[in-house]
């Protein structure tokens, strides 16, 4: 039972991806917006985190970075949820410090299975 | 004159021609005739002068000699008839004073001459009157014709020393004559000679200046073509010297002008493509990305959906979901490969040098799952040594992923793919070896000449209805074409694939491939083919 904030400008993907994570048992908070989620992620604390990486506002990396760059929100796990897959693509994910990279189409199942894994992992 | 040259340098080159023709020509002519002109005259000079000498000689001497005749006929006076004697003596008398006169006529320019001559007419008149005449009339005594002998002698003496003189002053004459025709000679001799050379120096006067502007022009148009050939785009001829030249010049400008427009357009054109193809391709990779978050809602929802309904569905229900499921399997797979192929076909190479064997290892790595879920077991064999090619490092992933992954799909349960690694040397030096054998369903030999066209799938395998794009191998070729290698594939159908892929090995690699990566934009590779036709070469069959 873990706060999840997501953060994907697609509505249906937003949805699905909280449906899943609910039905996991999670608390999930959605945004669609990259600003917005760094606020959130200040605000609510949460447990995980998951990003888009094109979103209006500031980018999943640019989200990711301030995560981790912040002392209080460092230690959060972040999962990047992307259509790009090229490895220059990974390793600026790398780079920007994504815990998980995760390429669309992607599996509920498989996603559910990560979450669960890095927030054993957190703990 | 200075303007007629000047006219005439401008004009056209016939002309030119036709004007050297004419100096030579009348330089020729002009020479030719002074030249006989003058020794024309100058003989006629030497001969008058000489004759005049001669006739004043055969005058003198004949003066003396008819006063001699008439003396003579005198003293003959006793021996003769004196009638005779008479007729003699009058006879050689006039004689004597015709040639006198000749004589006097003779002098006419000839002051100093002349005063000699009436010397010796005043010598013989005197003779006459007071001797010849008197003793012709014979009216004389004994001892008056003593004395008059005595003075007849005395005075015919006077007429021979008057005679010597004009002798010598026409002596004297000829001698100025012949130093005058010493001069005339040489002054002939010298117009004979300079002339001629005067001629010559005129004529290779205008010639250089006719002929100076014909090559300066010439030159100059030479100069400004090796400046533009430098480079210098700014370069351009005047136009001015003889006609022809002049349209040469204005030609060589208008072709610069065209030819400088022409690159600009060139260069226009070339911008407008580059811009093209970089749209093109960031619009397929755009679209390529834009495509997966429909298709990740669609397989998202029907795995929640498939996980909710699992106990409640009939299995034709079932496999409903499992036909949805394989056909956005298709389509994933469909963009990956889309985006691939793009990839793959885009310009720029980032080069290194890469262990095949390293490659193989990865390759299998990845697909070793997904190959045990088929019950496909894969196998590398590679030396102990590095196998080095130069490249792109994840298109070559790409490659060989695409060939395992096919090999993979067209085994049969329980089969075995094997990656074989190895170096061979060849004509055009060593060569990395990668094969991808399989003891799958094969190819039959109808289908081997489409295979690597685009979208092109063999028909055992549709009909086997194994899911696959058709892109996959059409990827693999793209790459090598981009590495400068080459892909065989030799088949049989119902027993087995092997697919062989070649690389410039080592050393060799460096180059063939840098002259690949540096190919200027829009062409084709080197070693590639035109883009839709099939390359793959169907060996025969080994073993």
């Amino acid at each position: 039972m873990a706060k999840i904030l997501v953060a994907e400008d697609d509505s249906d993907l937003r949805l699905l991806v909280s449906l899943k994570l609910e039905s996991s048992g999670h608390q999930v908070v959605s945004v669609e917006d990259g600003t917005l989620a760094a606020e959130n992620c200040r605000n609510m604390r949460p447990d995980l985190v998951i990003l888009d990486l094109m979103m209006p506002g500031m980018s999943g990396l640019e989200v990711c970075r301030f995560i981790k760059s912040d002392p209080e929100l460092r230690s959060t796990p972040v999962i990047l949820l992307t259509a790009r897959a090229q490895a220059a693509d990974v390793e600026a994910g790398k780079a920007a410090g994504v815990d998980e990279y995760l390429t669309k189409p992607f599996s509920p199942r498989d996603l559910a299975g990560r979450v669960d894994l890095l927030l054993a992992v957190a703990t | 004159m200075q303007d007629w040259l000047t006219r005439l340098e401008n004009g056209p080159l016939s002309r030119h021609y036709q004007a050297f023709l004419g100096v030579v020509v009348a330089g020729l002519v002009v020479t030719a005739g002074v030249s006989a002109a003058t020794v024309v005259l100058a003989s006629s000079m030497v001969r008058h002068q000489a004759q005049q000498v001669v006739a004043l000689q055969t005058a003198n001497t004949d003066v003396v000699e008819d006063a001699s005749d008439a003396y003579f006929g005198l003293h003959k006076v006793s021996t003769m008839d004196p009638n005779q004697y008479a007729v003699f003596y009058q006879t050689k008398v006039r004689v004597l004073l015709a040639d006198q006169v000749r004589l006097n006529d003779l002098t006419a320019d000839l002051p100093g001459l002349r005063k000699a001559v009436r010397g010796q007419e005043a010598a013989v008149s005197d003779w006459l009157e007071k001797y010849a005449e008197p003793l012709t009339h014979g009216d004389l005594k004994g001892a008056d014709r003593a004395q008059l002998t005595e003075q007849g002698l005395q005075k015919f003496n006077a007429v021979r020393s008057a005679n010597n003189t004009v002798d010598r002053r026409v002596d004297a004459l000829a001698d100025e004559t012949a130093a005058h025709t010493r001069t005339i000679v040489v002054v002939a001799l010298l117009v004979v000679t300079l002339l001629p050379l005067l001629a010559v120096g005129g004529v290779v006067l205008i010639g250089r200046r006719l002929s100076h502007a014909v090559v300066a022009p010439l030159s100059h148009i030479t100069t400004v073509m090796e400046q533009l050939r430098s480079g210098q785009e700014d370069a351009r001829a005047v136009v001015a010297g003889p006609e022809e030249v002049r349209q040469i010049a204005a030609g060589l400008n208008l072709l610069t002008e065209e030819n400088l427009r022409a690159s600009e357009v060139e260069a226009d054109v070339l911008a407008q493509l580059q811009t093209i193809d970089k749209v093109r391709t960031d619009l397929v990779s755009t679209v390529s990305h834009e495509l997966r978050t429909p298709l990740a809602s669609i397989k998202g929802y029907l795995e929640l959906l498939q996980d909710e309904l699992l106990d409640t569905m009939t299995p034709q229900q079932s496999s409903m979901v499992g036909a949805m499921r394989r056909n956005l399997e298709r389509l994933n797979e469909l963009i990956v490969n889309l985006l691939a192929l793009s990839r793959a076909e885009e310009t720029e190479l980032v080069v290194e040098p890469i262990d095949l064997r390293a490659v193989a290892i990865e390759v299998s790595a990845d697909i070793r799952l997904t190959a045990a879920s088929r019950d496909v077991s894969l196998r590398t064999v590679q030396p102990a040594v590095p196998v080095t090619v130069v490249g792109d490092r994840s298109q070559l992933i790409r490659a060989v992923q695409n060939l395992v992954t096919n090999a993979v799909k067209f085994s049969r349960p329980g089969g075995t793919v094997e990656l074989r690694v190895s170096e061979e040397d060849s004509d055009e030096g060593p060569q990395a070896v990668l094969e991808v054998v399989d003891e799958g369903i094969g190819i039959p030999a109808l289908d081997l000449p489409g295979l690597g066209s685009r979208f092109y799938r063999a028909s055992n395998a549709v009909k086997a209805e194994i899911a696959g794009t058709g892109l996959g191998l059409r990827i693999v070729q793209t790459i090598l074409d981009r590495h400068g290698g080459s892909l065989a594939v030799d088949s049989v159908e119902g027993e087995g694939s092997t697919f062989t892929l070649r690389l410039p090995a080592g050393g060799a690699a460096l180059d063939v491939v840098g002259a690949l990566v540096e190919a200027p934009l829009l062409q084709e590779p080197a070693a590639g083919p035109a883009p839709e036709e099939p390359v793959l070469e169907a060996a025969a069959v080994l073993d």
